[in-house]
């Protein structure tokens, strides 16, 4: 499949169409002459006059169970396989014993389910009559109760918008500073919270036989989630171009393919995995059309995206068996493993028409529509698209634990050990973030607030939780310029602290925080790393500002003293870059930060480990890290004397000729690099390959998958 | 056009110059209806479409930051326009109207073409047109309609195998 050579078909087929008249520039001009500019204000103006009814249905104590469950085993390394099978000897032989129980008991559970689904677990929240009201029961938004209601502020978003409306809407969704989202009881059970610290990773995988293995570059410690390559280090598992799985015994540098699996639904994606032991849990999306009628002489095709996590038991590696799977409708935004916990998020846009009854607006969930009393509705509407948000236990793998959606959409998520929060930028004008907060705490998820930032996060880094503060770094514009400020709030989104003036003209381009003290980067010719002491939530000091040359994107603490940044490197004076960099920060003392050492790869440009930090390989106690770099995979290492040292510059696109006239062009942002014990494998879309690390990193061997 | 000459006229535009605006409009409308004409499958449609997203722009362009982005920016405001209308009509199995033709006439291949990108689905459609016209990313059009990139580009190669198909017959 040549796409290059179809879209140019298809551009070639529209190029002799004429375009009509009235929209030629001359015309168009003429009827702009005669047409006023609105003034910027009016718009916003009009909508502040509107007056929106504050939804107060109250919480309704009876909607018992919590929207998302969480079982923590405290201490457990989270979704990190411990186990090491394999060789045969005592220790092996123990935890194959083990691992043989904990399937039993796996399969037992999933017979004893029998048919559970999300009915049932309607019947059960709406059954456990409970308790108290909430304390927050009067304040703040609550779910929105009722599908005429939810009708009602979804047409009335949709109408206002249609005549004047474009992409760039002037509006924020306002969800109140103090006022509790969402209170539901839960009646199932404990559970406790565990101490994630923003340490750098310090957990390879560490198997009894002291095989060390690379995981996943996680946001976030102790919250694992999903990739297209995983290792559990005796195995390979590679998501191939979204049509199935491969699982590659990997033994040194021999590997071999013993498994291929297919979605039971052909015609959707295989987008992302979860190892867990013997279990193996894929999330697929796709959609399905049915056909609708209208009146005598017309249909149309319905169509629903759905994401589904199908759950296998894999003590078998050549041959999987299906334990399950739930379904959510809407497409897959992302998802994060806690535990025995998938959490699955994806976004859901309802089709509002007319009348309420040739519309669709309640999402389903395994077949189920959503209750009124897990929608939550913001006073004011941003969007209509739903993000959708379920949790399965993969030893129940077809029940849905709980689930939520709120409206109006998202742009970005975080979740942290204790929370989940959901971040909605209003995009045109890039001026302001809503983020809104739910935790978990004893199996309840509680809606503790939602606050509203100045300016845009730039990544998911930019915010950060630690010890119930939360502290958000943004870009925002004022007076024609950039500006940028850090903000500290307590747990219930208020308020504590805040710089507001930092780098005027500058733009942020990388965070992390680590306990009491956080460091960003802004940039626009010089890249000033500041470090911020936030010791005290009230008072976020800045400690110092080291000016460097170009900018890191990718900020990951290494070691005790030591901050890598990955960025590119720029001519100061005119702010060009001019190729990719690697730069060692000595931070044993922060208020005077200190660059150690730094690599040029000149004029190199394309990092997309840079925009998405999965596709770096890093383990600072292993003490390598890795990623593509323009047609190349790198590798490095760094040491304290001697500063980095590239162990491996492996070319993608050797031997790849005939691929890339296939493709027209060859996408390598998909290329992972990962190791277990001294075999550095690299995976590419159809190959792996194996480099033996004792030896140079010499090409070892190859499989075609 | 260059970078400069963009962000003089954007400048220029927000204080009313509507010369300035066709000057940016004049680089891009033919792409502006094509869009809008192979997502709507319409001409009238596109027509209206096209002319909406221009009277917004030309209201709120004084909103608009990154001088140096306005294509993006316009063409963000055309698919929220032809995706609203494409929620809101009937899709019928229509064909793209024949009263499409080149003053010179078709080829067969841009006829069959045509035909055949009009069979897809809405999003689809909506997807091809956004990267072909409007050279979007797919990073950028997963963003625009909140969607994965990922989910974009299979849905791309699906739209296109689709296409494929049934061009073969």
């Amino acid at each position: 499949m040549d796409e290059k050579k179809w879209n140019e078909r298809i551009r070639k087929s529209a190029e002799e169409i004429p375009v009509p008249d009235s929209l030629s520039p001359e015309n168009i001009e003429k009827r702009l002459k005669e047409t006023e500019q609105k003034p910027a204000g009016e718009e916003q103006g009009k909508e502040r006059k509107k007056v929106i009814p504050w939804y107060k249905y109250g919480v309704r104590a009876a909607e018992a169970a919590a929207v998302l469950f969480l079982v923590f085993a405290a201490g457990r390394q989270l979704g990190v396989t411990q186990t090491m099978r394999g060789i045969e000897n005592k220790a092996g032989a123990e935890q194959k014993q083990a691992d043989d129980a904990l399937t039993a008991d796996t399969l037992e559970l999933a017979a004893d389910e029998g048919a559970a689904n999300a009915t049932e677990t309607a019947d059960e929240l709406e059954g456990a009559a409970n308790a108290a009201k909430s304390a927050a029961a009067d304040t703040g938004l609550a779910p929105i109760g009722d599908k005429t209601a939810l009708y009602e502020k979804l047409k009335e978003f949709v109408d206002s918008r249609s005549g004047s409306g474009s992409a760039a809407d002037g509006g924020i969704a306002l969800y109140e500073e103090s006022g509790e989202i969402m209170a539901l009881d839960s009646a199932a059970g404990m559970a406790k919270s565990v101490q994630t610290e923003s340490v750098a990773d310090g957990d390879a995988g560490q198997a009894l036989q002291n095989v060390d293995f690379s995981q996943t570059n996680l946001r976030e410690l102790g919250v694992d989630e999903g990739d297209i390559v995983k290792t559990d280090g005796e195995y390979i598992y590679i998501l191939k171009q979204n049509n199935s799985l491969r699982i590659v015994r990997a033994d040194g540098t021999e590997m071999e393919q013993v498994c291929e699996l297919t979605p039971e639904d052909l015609s959707s994606s295989v987008l992302d995995m979860y190892i867990d032991g013997d279990l193996l849990s894929i999330i697929t999306g796709g959609s399905l059309g049915e056909m609708r009628t209208q009146g005598d002489q017309t249909y149309y095709v319905q169509t629903r995206d759905y994401t589904r996590v199908t759950t296998y038991d894999i003590s078998s590696r050549e041959e999987p068996k299906l334990l399950g799977s739930m379904e959510q409708e809407g497409d897959y935004y992302t998802s994060r493993k806690v535990g025995d916990y998938i959490y699955t998020f994806t976004q859901y846009w309802p089709q509002v028409e007319k009348d309420l009854n040739d519309s669709e607006i309640m999402p389903l969930v395994n077949g189920e529509e959503v209750g009124t009393n897990r929608i939550f509705v913001p006073e004011k509407l941003e969007d209509t698209g739903y993000l959708v948000i379920s949790s399965v236990n993969i030893k129940e793998p077809e029940k849905v634990q709980d689930y939520a959606a709120v409206v109006s959409g998202v742009s970005s998520t975080y979740v942290s050990g204790d929370s989940i929060f959901v971040c909605n930028r209003e995009w045109r004008n890039m001026e302001s973030t809503e983020i809104l907060k739910f935790s978990y705490e004893d199996g309840a998820i509680k809606g503790v607030g939602a606050c509203k930032v100045e300016g845009y996060l730039n990544d998911t880094f930019s915010i950060d939780e630690y010890e119930g503060y939360l502290r958000v770094v943004t870009t925002r514009w004022e007076d024609g310029g950039e500006m940028n400020g850090l903000y500290v709030f307590d747990e219930n989104l208020h308020m504590t602290g805040k710089i507001n003036d930092i780098a005027p003209g500058e733009t942020i381009r990388s965070a992390r925080f680590l306990g009491d003290t956080g460091y960003f980067v802004t940039f626009r010719q010089t890249d000033p790393l500041f470090s911020v002491d936030l010791s005290d939530p009230s008072d976020p000091k800045i400690l110092g500002e080291l000016k460097v040359t170009g900018f890191s994107s990718y900020l990951h603490f290494y070691g005790e003293n030591m901050l890598l940044g990955i960025g590119y490197e720029a001519d100061p004076d005119t702010g060009a870059t001019q190729g990719v960099k690697l730069s060692m920060f000595d931070i044993s003392d922060p208020s005077n930060v200190t660059e150690v050492d730094k690599y040029v790869i000149k004029n190199a440009s394309y990092c997309p480990g840079l925009s998405n930090y999965k596709a770096i390989m890093i383990n600072q106690e292993k003490n390598i890290f890795g990623f593509v770099c323009d047609s190349n995979y790198l590798v490095f290492s760094y040491r304290e004397d001697t500063g980095f040292e590239n162990l491996l510059t492996y070319d993608l696109s050797a031997g790849r000729e005939s691929i890339e006239s296939q493709y027209g062009w060859y996408d390598y942002s998909d290329v992972r690099g990962l190791y277990i014990g001294n075999t550095f494998y690299l995976v590419e879309a159809d190959l792996v390959k194996s480099f033996d690390m004792e030896n140079g990193f010499s090409l070892s061997s190859r499989l075609e998958l | 056009m260059e970078r400069e000459k963009q962000i003089t006229y954007v400048q220029q535009a927000k204080q009313g110059d509507a010369h300035a605006f066709a000057g940016l409009y004049q680089e891009i409308y033919r792409e502006m209806y094509r869009f809008a004409l192979y997502t709507l499958k319409n001409s009238h449609d596109a027509e209206d479409a096209v002319s909406d997203a221009v009277a917004d722009a030309w209201a709120q362009i004084g909103q608009l930051k990154k001088e140096d982005s306005f294509k993006s920016w316009i063409f963000a405001i055309l698919a929220n326009k032809c995706r609203r209308r494409m929620k809101q009509y009937v899709n019928a199995a229509c064909e793209l109207p024949g009263d499409l033709c080149a003053a010179g006439g078709d080829t067969e291949e841009e006829m069959d073409v045509r035909s055949a990108f009009s069979k897809l689905k809405d999003e689809e459609r909506l997807i091809l047109s956004l990267s072909i016209f409007g050279g979007y990313s797919s990073r950028e059009i997963g963003e625009a309609l909140k969607i994965s990139g990922n989910t974009v580009r299979s849905r791309q190669k699906r739209a296109l195998e689709k296409m494929e198909a049934y061009l073969a017959c």
